[in-house]
């Protein structure tokens, strides 16, 4: 062969090399798009993740100080009341202005002190609502009126500091009576609201976790392990569940009615509103009952099931129940099952 | 001949480039399912609550505690 004609196929070679090496680059340049929105998608779940923690992590350490804030105000609310029924039964007949202005002082003492609980009561519960995982439930309408209410509370406490003889300070007191009845009315009511939204997400996600351990059952049984003791208490955790979901149906209908409360959550008639709220705290706590018997199966079936299969048995960040080590028992299933959830 | 030494080099340009962005897809496939992992909620529980149950119950429980809350007024001053 000449040399032109070798160096001729050598080049036609390298030709077809560089068309094929540019190809390889093009397919590249083409997925690039895509892998960068999946990266943006990364980032900005990540970003998205970070600011609700944060934004989790602040909410509870404030209700943590407001829980506080609402205990120590209680203490400093019973000592009043206690003080001031003392001196009202040793005072109440006196007529000496000495006496009377003895008990004044601790019938304003005792009211200024119930005020300061009442707004830390308020506080609480306007945490609870302010909670970031409370949409979808009347937070707004219920910030107004705990608002409005601490307005009124202000108002009372410039009322009850000018009041200077003991028929005003009554006055201040019928006043404050009938504003707390009404705000221990809307507490049961809107907290009521949020243990529905933690109730219906534990049922939630206990039905997708019966689906993750029914899978795991099924597996076992391939494996020919016996299973009759998972059985029983899957069975069991199932049947509670469901006397939970028949529960759960009837609060929510009562909670649909709001007996008592406007659609904005403003008590409209104390007696309706009482009757209405006893009835479902009752049922709710009555579920609550229940939804524990159901957990204390789902924590004797991870005993059992770790018995079986061995201690490395955890459920992974996809949610799946899985046994370390052991491909063939790896044991997954649709979504993410974990009932973990904020405190 | 110099434009066989020519085409060489733009062939292993061309490569390498290539190659950059081969190397990229593959970081990206590789990182994305621990990427997932964010989305789940890590709280120490016991070790035979695989699901995390009791830490639900007892956020359930802090909600009915805060339910109860209610004030005592005296009946009349």
């Amino acid at each position: 062969m000449k040399p032109t004609n070798i160096s001729g196929i050598f080049t036609a070679l390298i030709m077809a090399m560089f068309i094929l090496s540019l190809f390889s680059g093009n397919v590249a340049a083409l997925e690039a798009p895509r892998e960068k929105i999946v990266r943006d998608q990364i980032v900005n779940a990540k970003e998205q993740y970070q600011i609700n923690k944060e934004k989790n992590d602040n909410t509870r350490e404030q209700y943590q100080k407001n829980k506080e804030k609402y205990d120590d105000t209680r203490n400093q609310f019973e000592d009043a009341k206690n003080l001031f029924e003392k001196a009202n039964r040793r005072l109440r007949d006196a007529k000496d202005n000495k006496s009377n202005e003895d008990l004044n002082e601790k019938a304003r003492e005792y009211i200024l002190k119930a005020i300061e609980h009442t707004e830390a009561q308020l506080e609480v519960m306007k945490n609870r609502l302010d909670n970031n995982e409370n949409l979808g439930i009347t937070a707004s309408d219920a910030t107004k009126i705990i608002d409005a209410h601490t307005a009124q509370l202000e108002e009372l406490k410039v009322k009850v500091d000018n009041a200077t003889t003991i028929q005003e300070i009554r006055d201040v007191h019928k006043e404050l009576a009938g504003i707390v009845a009404k705000i221990n009315l809307e507490t049961r009511y809107f907290i009521g609201i949020e243990l529905n939204r933690r109730i219906d997400n534990f049922i939630n996600r206990a039905d997708n976790v019966s689906v993750k351990v029914d899978d795991a059952i099924d597996k076992l049984d391939a494996q020919g392990k016996d299973t009759t003791k998972l059985k029983a208490e899957v069975a069991d955790f199932k049947n509670r569940l469901e006397e939970a979901k028949d529960i759960q149906a009837k609060t929510i209908a009562l909670f649909s009615t709001h007996s008592g409360f406007a659609a904005d959550g403003t008590v409209t008639n104390e007696k309706d509103a009482r009757d209405f709220l006893k009835q479902a705290n009752e049922l709710q706590r009555e579920n609550i009952k229940k939804l524990k018997e159901a957990g204390r199966q789902l924590i004797e079936f991870g005993r059992d099931f770790r018995r079986l299969v061995g201690p490395n048995v955890k459920v992974n960040d996809k949610g799946d129940l899985e046994v370390d080590g052991h491909a063939t028992t790896t044991l997954t299933g649709g979504a993410t099952a974990t009932l973990t959830e904020e405190d | 001949m110099k434009f066989v030494y020519i085409l060489i080099v733009l062939v292993i340009a061309a490569f390498a480039l290539g190659c950059v962005d081969k190397k990229q897809t593959e970081t990206t496939t590789k990182t994305s399912p621990g990427e997932t992992a964010v989305t789940a909620t890590s709280v120490s529980q016991a070790p035979d609550d695989l699901f995390g149950t009791e830490s639900d119950l007892n956020a359930m429980n802090s909600t009915l505690g805060d339910m109860d809350m209610q004030i005592s007024l005296v009946d009349a001053i």
